[in-house]
């Protein structure tokens, strides 16, 4: 508490915010969860007992590991045309995580420049990007991404280009408040008038500070894109089957909810959790860095 | 999101206050026709519309007299132009694959789909303010970490599952609810639900980030300070203070909410415009959703006006930042 | 196409879930239908009805409603094969292009309106007018006019010959009342249907609800029957999941939408009973063959029996279609008129024959195709698995139906797995000749398999038909244009103590049902 009290927040240098971080409940326990996952995604192909696209008709909907009669070469069952679901779960792991971080860095590099251009140079360029934010916030987000991805044809590529570029309106916003506050203090006053060139201003004061905001707002907008292609998949406009994606699997379990209910309980969970992690990490990320309290 | 600097009510506010009015104004009028650009040619680039109204079993004249009929060979230009005009007159053409003005179909859908919207928001806010309010007075205790943990579950559960398991809960296990339709004031419980819990941790971490700066502010403390009753200060002052930005908040909630009841709408055959929304985009129904795309970006542009308008009078900080 | 209600078997977990829903279900089911005498069915996993006008609707919903709201001047009894008079009494074809028909008297409308010649001569001179823009041509082009020859008498001038005659008036065409549809037109129809139908329409929602009651009228002797039960509550709901939530939770009591996988669960359970039939509908795998997506390897025949004998029908068919499935190796429904199964080439499943195919057509390693379907993604999954086997990388393009036909119309689709359910005719002509006759669906662009079609769909001579259709079946698979797949099958669900009777035309006659 010491530390809470005596460094100003603003300025905490690493350290001390790593230190507060790893005391930080939730932050260490989202992070750890999602450190887990990250790890499943990437050695999937390693840890996963089957390959998650070999069929079996004869061997299909067997049940999971908690049913008297499962199969124990499929901990999790298997799905409606007899892929192993633990298998799958293991890999959408790596469909949720790269839709969730290749959008966000799409929308955070689109948000970034926008909101730095408006904050840095203010007047008509501020007045240009209220203008297109205004104009990206007032369409409707999921029917716009539904009617292009329908339009286009639905594919893993199209559903993070489409989110990636309508995610970036928080970043926008937030790397232009925090850069008009910079940009009156003064050691950027001062470098200005020691005849610094706008990009090496933006490059070397500004950006740095930028880091934490954008972190959190990262956050929010991983789990928004990760639900948001989870429920474009659900409605049968996200990835295309067979990728195993999360999405797509409670979609396809539907079929099944009311008597197989593990087909939809399982990824289900796996999504939640995952969606929990990265929200308790960007919980953490917020009380420790003290940055958009009401985001 | 304000560019104007200056405060409306630092001074002579009136005039400026006006000034901020009419700029303000001529942005939402602005947006709107960029609007009206996005949805006509986002829709008419993506594969000819002749061969969707054609049909089934059209052959190569059938469509080119469609293309005559519907006036698809002019122009693109000309044709938005003519569209966009219909448009300002509420007429906007007929559905390609109902027999019926689309305008007659968004007014059957449209009150369902704002029933839903206000309720839903309601719902968000009575929860996000007593949550939020006591996050803020119990900081950093355990009622305040359950209450941010509510919010967390909030945004982690996908509100299609939520949806799912309510409808499996509710509607089959204990049959109090009905399962889907929009017949009934009960048919909405479920879809408030499930929307209303995905909207409110904003408004609950707004309200506990204003509560939490007006506590800290040296006016309640002064008030504190002079032995005003803690509940008088608590609602009187600094409620006051952190709800108005909650509301405007909320009024911006309401409009994403009309184009974000898709999945809501669709899980439950609520007949409402974000149902008639994935019906039409799944049937190419291209007029119908370009009118519900212009539509429901109206609604969020007049009411972002509005919200702008409140918050700039209460407030003039808060016009720099603002949360969406 | 037996309509056996089918016994379920459901494995231990279904039992634990079926149990605990049982538990719940058991009590409130006897709220359902019985008591207000009200059956209430979901509809639409295909949509909502366009237009309930009849001729301005292609969904297979809006014939459902049709057959019950409007009748036919002919009625097939599907139980002998054989044509039966309903508003039309008796016919006589005075040569190959006229047909004399003789009326029924003492036919009353729904709104009161009196049955007669001018009825009919008005609903065919009607359709028969391109300007009025009735959407399946094909149904109606072959009536040049209707006269009226008496107050109870008609004659048919035809364009051409037309061997499916009796197909078409007891089936797609339905008598309108002329007063009424002179005033109100399509539009009017669609918001107020009125026909002479077991079931009159009392209440409208567009794409929502329908409300039918029991013409107390109908008592003229129709062949088929007076309806039992006394209200129809129809809800268009599209999401199937939907449909079963609601049968399980009292909210409605016949569905017709749902699986066999569900079909199987449901009848587990104590209040529930359902059934299933063969449908007329078959799945293919279709090939441009004639290169309009310009898309190579699929114009390569060998390439094509190579995908041929890839695919494991008969696993897709036993374990996921279910039921009553089975292959179909015809480019039609094994019962439609001149669908000669001895005609057609039958490709057996053998993955190492199509190994050796596509090396020798020059690909040993396979290659990458787009595959497009709407259909439920299982089946396209169990095929791209199977061509994987053989090297051939399918990358599944699944979208709406809508989506799908407008692609394949600009000739886009290399290879797709779409079905047809012929509207229920059973007649090649209704499947076979609408998509190999050069048409915007047409991937085989086959001239002479164009021409044996137009002689099947035309000759008044039914075994010359049949020996043209026998040459189009065998080009289609002797070339494999289209590589048939299996037929589906319907399900219906419902709450016990409905009296259900299938048919085969996949069409619900409920006029037919009855409590028990």
């Amino acid at each position: 508490m010491i530390d809470e009290q005596d460094t100003p927040r603003a300025a905490a240098p690493g350290r001390v915010v790593l230190r507060r971080m790893l005391r930080h409940g939730s932050f260490t326990i989202g992070a750890t969860l999602l450190g887990v996952i990250i790890l499943i995604a990437i050695f999937a192909p390693l840890i996963a007992p089957h390959d998650p696209y070999a069929t079996d008709l004869t061997n299909r909907l067997l049940p999971p590991f908690w049913h008297d009669d499962s199969d124990p070469a499929h901990l999790l069952g298997t799905d409606r045309v007899g892929r192993d679901y633990l298998s799958r779960v293991m890999y959408g792991a790596q469909v949720s995580l790269v839709i969730g971080f290749l959008t966000v860095i799409i929308s955070c590099v689109i948000g970034s420049l926008i909101g730095v251009a408006a904050g840095y140079f203010g007047g008509p360029v501020d007045a240009l990007v209220t203008y297109i934010l205004t104009t990206r916030l007032s369409l409707p987000l999921f029917l716009v991404a539904l009617a292009i991805v329908a339009l286009s044809g639905s594919s893993l590529t199209t559903v993070i280009l489409v989110l990636g570029f309508f995610l970036w309106d928080q970043f926008a916003v937030v790397t232009r408040s925090v850069t008009q506050q910079l940009r009156s203090q003064d050691y950027v006053k001062a470098a200005r008038a020691m005849g610094a060139s706008h990009r090496r201003i933006i490059f070397r004061e500004l950006l740095p500070n930028l880091r934490e905001p954008l972190l959190v707002v990262a956050t929010v907008e991983m789990a928004n894109a990760i639900i948001l292609e989870a429920s474009l998949s659900f409605l049968g406009f996200g990835v295309q089957a067979p990728l195993p994606s999360w999405g797509l699997m409670l979609s396809d379990a539907r079929e099944f909810m009311f008597f197989d209910p593990w087909l939809m309980a399982i990824p289900g969970c796996a999504l939640f959790v995952l969606l929990l992690a990265i929200n308790f990490t960007g919980d953490g990320l917020r009380d420790v860095t003290g940055r958009g309290a009401s985001l | 999101m304000a560019g104007t600097p200056g405060h409306p009510f630092n001074g002579t506010s009136h005039s400026e206050m006006l000034r901020f009015t009419v700029i303000r104004l001529g942005l939402a009028l602005l947006t709107l026709v960029t609007v009206s650009l996005v949805a006509f040619f986002m829709t008419w680039v993506a594969g000819d519309p002749a061969i969707a109204i054609a049909g089934d079993t059209a052959s190569a004249e059938d469509i080119a007299a469609v293309r005559d009929h519907y006036g698809l060979d002019r122009p693109l230009g000309v044709q938005y132009v003519d569209w966009a005009s219909r448009a300002l007159r509420g007429d906007f053409g007929m559905s390609f694959h109902f027999d019926r003005p689309v305008a007659d179909m968004l007014a059957d859908r449209l009150p369902v789909t704002l029933r839903l919207a206000l309720s839903s928001i309601l719902f968000a806010i009575c929860i996000a303010i007593p949550l939020g309010v006591l996050a803020a007075v119990y900081n950093n205790t355990i009622i305040d970490r359950a209450a941010l943990t509510f919010a967390i579950l909030g945004q982690a559960i996908p509100t299609f599952w939520f949806a799912l398991m309510m409808m499996i809960f509710f509607g089959i296990t204990l049959r109090w609810l009905p399962i889907s339709g929009g017949g009934s004031w009960k048919h909405y419980v479920m879809p408030t639900i499930a929307l209303g819990y995905f909207a409110m941790p904003v408004l609950m971490r707004l309200t506990r980030a204003g509560m939490l700066e007006a506590l800290d502010s040296d006016y309640i403390r002064t008030a504190r300070a002079y032995g005003l009753p803690a509940r008088s200060v608590l609602f009187r002052h600094a409620l006051r203070n952190a709800i108005l930005p909650v509301v405007a908040l909320a009024a911006v909630q309401f409009g994403f909410m009309l184009g974000g009841s898709i999945v809501i709408e669709t899980v439950f055959s609520l007949p409402g415009i974000g149902w008639l929304g994935y019906d039409a985009i799944l049937r190419g129904d291209l007029p119908v959703v370009q009118a519900i795309l212009l539509l429901v970006a109206s609604f969020y542009v007049v009411l972002t006006f509005l919200s702008d308008l409140l918050n700039a009078a209460i407030d003039p900080r808060l016009r720099r930042v603002r949360v969406g | 196409m037996t309509n056996t209600p089918r016994t379920g078997k459901s494995s231990p977990i279904a039992t634990v879930c079926a149990t605990a829903l049982a538990l719940t279900l058991s009590a409130p089911a006897a709220l359902a239908g019985p008591d207000d005498d009200t059956l209430r069915i979901a509809w639409g996993a295909t949509g909502p009805i366009d237009n309930l006008d009849a001729y301005f609707n292609t969904n297979r919903t809006g014939i459902w409603f049709a057959r019950n709201v409007w009748d036919t001047l002919v009625f097939r009894d599907l139980e002998n094969s054989s044509y039966e008079p309903l508003l039309a009494t008796s016919w006589t074809f005075p040569d190959d292009k006229t047909m004399d028909l003789t009326l029924r008297e003492g036919v009353v409308f729904h709104n009161g309106e009196p049955f007669n010649a001018d009825d009919v001569v008005f609903t065919l001179n009607f359709i028969a007018d391109p300007d009025n823009g009735v959407l399946t041509r094909n149904n109606v082009d072959w009536i040049e006019r209707a006269e009226r020859t008496g107050d109870y008498s008609v004659r048919i001038h035809m364009t051409r010959p037309m061997p499916q005659i009796f197909e078409l008036l007891s089936g797609p065409i339905v008598i309108y009342p002329d007063d009424y549809y002179a005033e109100v037109g399509p539009s009017g129809m669609n918001e107020m249907p009125v026909g002479t139908g077991p079931y009159r329409v009392t209440e409208v929602v567009p794409a929502e609800r329908y409300t039918l009651e029991r013409n107390a009228d109908y008592t003229w002797g129709s062949p088929k029957g007076e309806a039992s039960i006394g209200t129809l509550e129809v809800r268009e709901i599209a999401d199937v999941q939907t449909q079963v939530a609601e049968l399980l939770g009292g909210g409605i009591d016949f569905t017709a939408d749902i699986s066999s996988d569900q079909l199987e669960q449901i009848i587990g359970l104590p209040g529930f009973d359902g059934a299933q039939s063969e449908t007329m509908r078959i799945s293919y795998l279709g090939f441009d063959a004639a290169g309009r997506s310009e898309f190579e390897p699929v114009q390569d025949v060998r390439v094509r029996e190579a995908i041929a004998r890839a695919v494991n029908r008969a696993a897709i068919s036993e374990n996921l279609v279910r039921g009553d499935s089975r292959v179909v190796n015809t480019p039609c429904f094994p019962t439609q008129f001149g669908c000669d199964q001895s005609a057609a080439t039958v490709w057996e499943y053998d993955p190492d024959a199509a190994r050796a195919l596509l090396a020798d057509a020059g690909y040993p390693d396979g290659f990458s195709i787009d595959l497009y379907s709407y259909r439920s993604p299982a089946w396209s999954e169990a095929i791209i698995a199977d061509l994987a086997e053989i090297g051939i990388d399918a990358k599944l393009n699944h979208m709406g139906y809508f989506a799908l036909r407008d692609l394949q119309h600009e000739g886009k689709t290399p290879l797709y797995l779409m079905d047809w359910g012929s509207f229920s005719i059973n007649d090649m002509s209704a499947i076979t000749s609408r998509f190999f006759t050069l048409g915007p669906d047409d991937f085989a662009r086959d001239d002479e398999l164009a021409a044996w079609l137009d002689t099947g769909d035309n000759a008044s001579d039914p075994d010359k038909r049949r020996a043209a259709y026998a040459d189009a079946i065998g080009r289609i698979t002797s070339e494999i244009y289209w590589l048939p797949m299996f037929s589906h099958v319907r399900s219906y669900a419902y709450v016990d103590g409905l009296n259900f009777k299938g048919f085969v035309d996949e069409i619900p006659r409920f006029y037919a049902y009855s409590w028990n």
